[in-house]
């Protein structure tokens, strides 16, 4: 299996691990005795710097993929098959003190319900700063003062006020902007973003992105972007994955995968975003329902919704590359 | 909706009141004496003797006779009480939730004020002002029993008001009592039978405790708690006459606590955690 | 103008409600109005699109329009029938000839009852008789896509769109004049959605159905409303046929609106 390399020009001499590199990954979780293979077998790198969007509707397995990084689950409800590493450091030999360490620091995330990942009983601030204590050697002072930056970086106009409210005073927007300004207050590598914006309205939806844009492009940040709206990911991403039913079914960069489409599904998917009728006519949906864990085979997943598919699609598909760094997992790609 | 049979709470608390239950309905074929017939001349027999199973007390009743009539009251009056209070406090505690506003706050008045009191001694003040019958030992178990069923039903029936498929029903015309029958009660049964079985384990309890002081039923007839009572005495001679009906409370009560466990466990919302 | 198509237009005029809530016996009370006065009419047989971001008041005139709640003031009727008004009293719900399709799906339906009897609810609390009600089911659940042999089954076993066309299928098998769609696809996966936007379609083509669709999502409203009214702080904004105001929008929060939605191409 060809690893995937960054679109963004030749590889430096000294040739740095990407920040998220995964090979081969697969994801099981427990239901009573049962052991569900949830993600099968997904390699993808993320390049430092890169805004990487993984897209997939629900079921495809893409929220488990960012616990897995951040290893939020225990080993007996989330086991991880294959390899995931962070900057050449394998993810999954860490001890959880290690792991600790990372989480907030190295590699920090935030959600989608900013409501439920702040503590209502603590002022902004005060969280921010917890998160600092945690991971760096600053002095109240300089930890203070940092936390004003990281709040006029998210376009707060009034950074010491914003510190003292707590979550409930802010609207939605605002609780995203503060978790965005806590997750970036220990300089992470990474940041895994998953489904941010699906909550707030579009207004301030552009409002956060154009906030993470811009924070990405200063501070060198990789961005793995999780979500289902594809015109958002056109609008901001580099390079996207795109999962079903668990599986990496096209990955490469955003005008191969979105512009071109090598995969059927990705097509179909795109198709089916709603956007101006012309002359009346229809968009064609994708018929059927996504299969679920329990029925999956080695065959492809979405042959029995795909209109290209034929006999040769129910057997173990391999990955095929379309281009350096654009690969399918499809034997009858578009062209 | 899967129970899970094979499940010890289940299968001993099932076993220790079915064999209480077959005693209290068939045991007295099982036995040729009668539990009020006197035979001084027979007292204080300990178990196993002349054909007295569980012995005699002083009276030279048969114990064995004496506990399955007891248990058939008991049972009775713990059953009753149940459903009384089971009743009216799932509709008070539905309709107290649903409604809400005015209804609402009144009725939370009406129950703050009825908690306000110690249960047993509401029980005896009204076993005092109204006199000692069957009837009213239920009323007296009853009255404040119908509260935690209001508590519960009254909270579900908050957060079931505002689900869609409720509204979705009023914009199809339905009335309140459509919306209770088709939508509200049924969804609140399982809490109410859970609360229901270990209230029948206290309403067992609480009897007997009225029975023990001497408030309960009429002493003629035969009661766990009256037993235990008139064993008081004879504690260091003859303890089989305090012992066994305690025994009795006490294996009712366990098999109802593990079998309300049990249906617990079953309900417990956390069983079918969905991962993917 | 046929008279049929003239006995259905809706009419909404001056929509007004405040909501108030109490702060104990010591301070004021707190007033939020939730709409200041809203007015629009609604053509038999087309689908009106109600768009715009929270806090707008949409959700709010959705629950009015139904009869979930009770407006302040203004007035609404269908052709001639006033449903409510300054002089009219208030007509229940499910007089109005207007059903609604709720955003949950799985919220929407009793997790305990067959999906016959859900889609049947209406029919039964009308005293519709059995066989009647047997055949409407089956009728309706064709229409929107489903089998008839789905009325036996339970909620839990369907996805989350088919949870919705069964939704819808309520709705319609009460024939409604109306039918209000409060972010009725805003929960469903992008192919899902297209799976119902397109049903929608079809049924306002074959039974001349109006509909009036609530979303936030301007990309829907796009590819299946005729007009649309955006919202803002309760008040219309701006109103007109899709088109015309997505391409030249006039009013300046429906300007910053539009061009903050990402685009595919």
């Amino acid at each position: 299996m060809t690893p995937q390399t960054a679109s963004a020009g030749p590889a430096p001499a000294a040739a740095e691990p990407p920040v998220i590199s995964a090979r081969n990954l697969s994801l099981f979780v427990r239901d009573g005795r049962k052991r569900i293979r949830i993600v099968s077998d997904v390699s993808f790198d993320i390049a430092r710097g890169e805004f990487f969007a993984l897209v997939g509707e629900s079921g495809s397995g893409k929220t488990m993929i960012a616990r897995a990084i951040m290893r939020l689950l225990p080993q007996r409800m989330l086991e991880i098959e294959g390899e995931l590493s962070f900057s050449g450091t394998r993810l999954t030999d860490l001890s959880e003190a290690r792991m600790r360490t990372l989480r907030g620091g190295a590699i920090s995330m935030i959600f989608q319900e900013p409501m439920t990942s702040l503590d209502p009983l603590m002022p902004i601030g005060r969280q921010i700063e917890e998160t600092m204590e945690v991971h760096s050697d600053l002095g109240h002072r300089a930890r203070m003062e940092r936390i004003e930056q990281l709040l006029s970086d998210v376009r707060f106009a009034d950074p010491a006020k914003i510190a003292r409210m707590y979550p409930n005073e802010l609207s939605g927007g605002m609780r995203q902007r503060a978790m965005i300004a806590m997750a970036l207050a220990n300089n992470p590598r990474l940041l895994i973003a998953d489904e941010p914006t699906t909550a707030l309205d579009v207004t301030i939806q552009r409002e956060v992105m154009e906030i993470i844009q811009r924070l990405r492009e200063r501070h060198d940040l990789s961005v793995l972007f999780i979500s289902h709206d594809l015109s958002l990911v056109h609008q901001y991403a580099d390079r996207v994955g795109v999962l079903y039913a668990g599986v990496l079914m096209e990955c490469g960069g955003e005008a191969d995968v979105i512009g071109r489409s090598a995969h059927p599904y990705t097509a179909a998917l795109l198709n089916c975003a709603p956007r101006r009728r012309v002359n009346g006519a229809r968009r064609q949906g994708i018929p059927g329902t996504v299969p679920s864990p329990l029925e999956w085979d080695d065959g492809c997943r979405f042959r029995d919704r795909c209109q290209f598919a034929d006999a040769k699609c129910a057997a173990a598909i391999p990955v095929s590359d379309r281009a350096p760094g654009w690969s399918a997992r499809c034997v009858r790609p578009l062209s | 909706m899967k129970f899970d049979l094979l499940n010890l709470k289940f299968l001993l608390g099932a076993l220790l009141l079915g064999f209480v239950l077959f005693l209290a309905l068939f045991g007295a074929w099982l036995t040729p004496f009668d539990p009020n017939r006197q035979d001084l001349m027979a007292s204080l027999l300990p178990p196993l003797t002349e054909g007295h199973i569980l012995g005699t007390d002083h009276l030279g009743r048969d114990i064995f006779a004496r506990m399955i009539s007891g248990a058939k009251v008991s049972l009775a009056i713990a059953a009753s009480v149940v459903l009384i209070s089971g009743v009216v406090g799932v509709l008070v505690g539905a309709l107290s939730g649903y409604l809400r506003g005015t209804p609402d706050l009144v009725t939370q008045k009406i129950v703050e004020s009825f908690w306000a009191f110690p249960p047993i001694l509401l029980a005896i003040a009204i076993l005092a002002f109204f006199g000692q019958s069957l009837t009213n030992v239920i009323l007296a178990l009853t009255i404040q029993r119908w509260i935690p069923y209001s508590r519960i039903t009254r909270a579900q029936a908050m957060v079931l008001r505002s689900l869609a498929y409720v509204e979705a029903s009023k914009v199809m015309g339905g009335g309140l009592a459509w919306i209770m029958r088709h939508h509200i009660l049924p969804n609140l049964m399982a809490s109410a039978i859970i609360v229901a079985t270990f209230s029948m384990a206290t309403a067992i309890l609480a009897e007997a405790s009225l029975s023990f002081l001497g408030l309960g039923v009429p002493p003629q007839i035969a009661t766990w708690g009256g037993m235990l009572a008139e064993g008081r005495s004879y504690i260091t001679r003859a303890w089989w006459i305090a012992v066994i009906p305690g025994l009795g409370i006490f294996i009712t009560v366990l098999a109802l606590n593990l079998l309300g466990d049990w249906l617990r466990d079953q309900f417990d919302p956390k069983k079918n955690l969905n991962l993917t | 103008m046929s008279a049929l198509a003239v006995d259905r237009t809706l009419t909404a005029r001056d929509i007004r409600k405040t909501f108030v809530r109490s702060n104990g016996w010591f301070s004021r009370a707190s007033e939020t109005r939730a709409l200041k006065g809203v007015s629009f009419d609604v053509e038999p047989g087309e689908i009106f699109g109600i768009v715009g971001e929270s806090g707008c008041g949409k959700s709010t005139l959705a629950r009015i329009l139904v009869g979930l709640e009770q407006a302040d003031g203004g007035s609404l009727a269908v052709g001639d029938r006033t449903l409510f008004g300054p002089d009219s009293p208030e007509l229940p719900p499910v007089r109005r000839g207007i059903q609604m399709v709720f955003q949950d799906p799985y919220s929407s339906l009793n997790p305990r009852m067959k999906v016959g009897d859900i889609v049947a609810e209406g029919l039964a609390i009308a005293d519709v008789p059995r066989d009647e009600r047997e055949r409407r089911v089956a009728e309706t659940l064709s229409l929107v896509g489903l089998s008839p042999a789905d009325s036996q089954k339970h909620a839990f076993q369907f996805s989350g769109g088919q949870r919705q066309r069964i939704c819808i299928a309520r709705a319609l098998v009460m024939e409604p004049q109306i039918l209000v769609a409060d972010e009725a696809v805003s929960a469903l996966d992008v192919s899902v959605q297209m799976q119902i936007l397109n049903m929608i379609l079809d049924l306002r083509d074959r039974i001349g159905l109006s509909i009036i669709f609530i979303t936030h999502d301007i990309s829907v409203v796009e590819y299946i409303c005729d007009r649309v009214m955006v919202m803002y702080d309760g008040q219309v904004v701006e109103h007109g046929p899709t088109q015309t105001v997505l391409d030249h929008p006039s009013d300046a929060y429906t300007q910053r609106l539009i061009a903050s939605v990402p685009r595919l191409e």
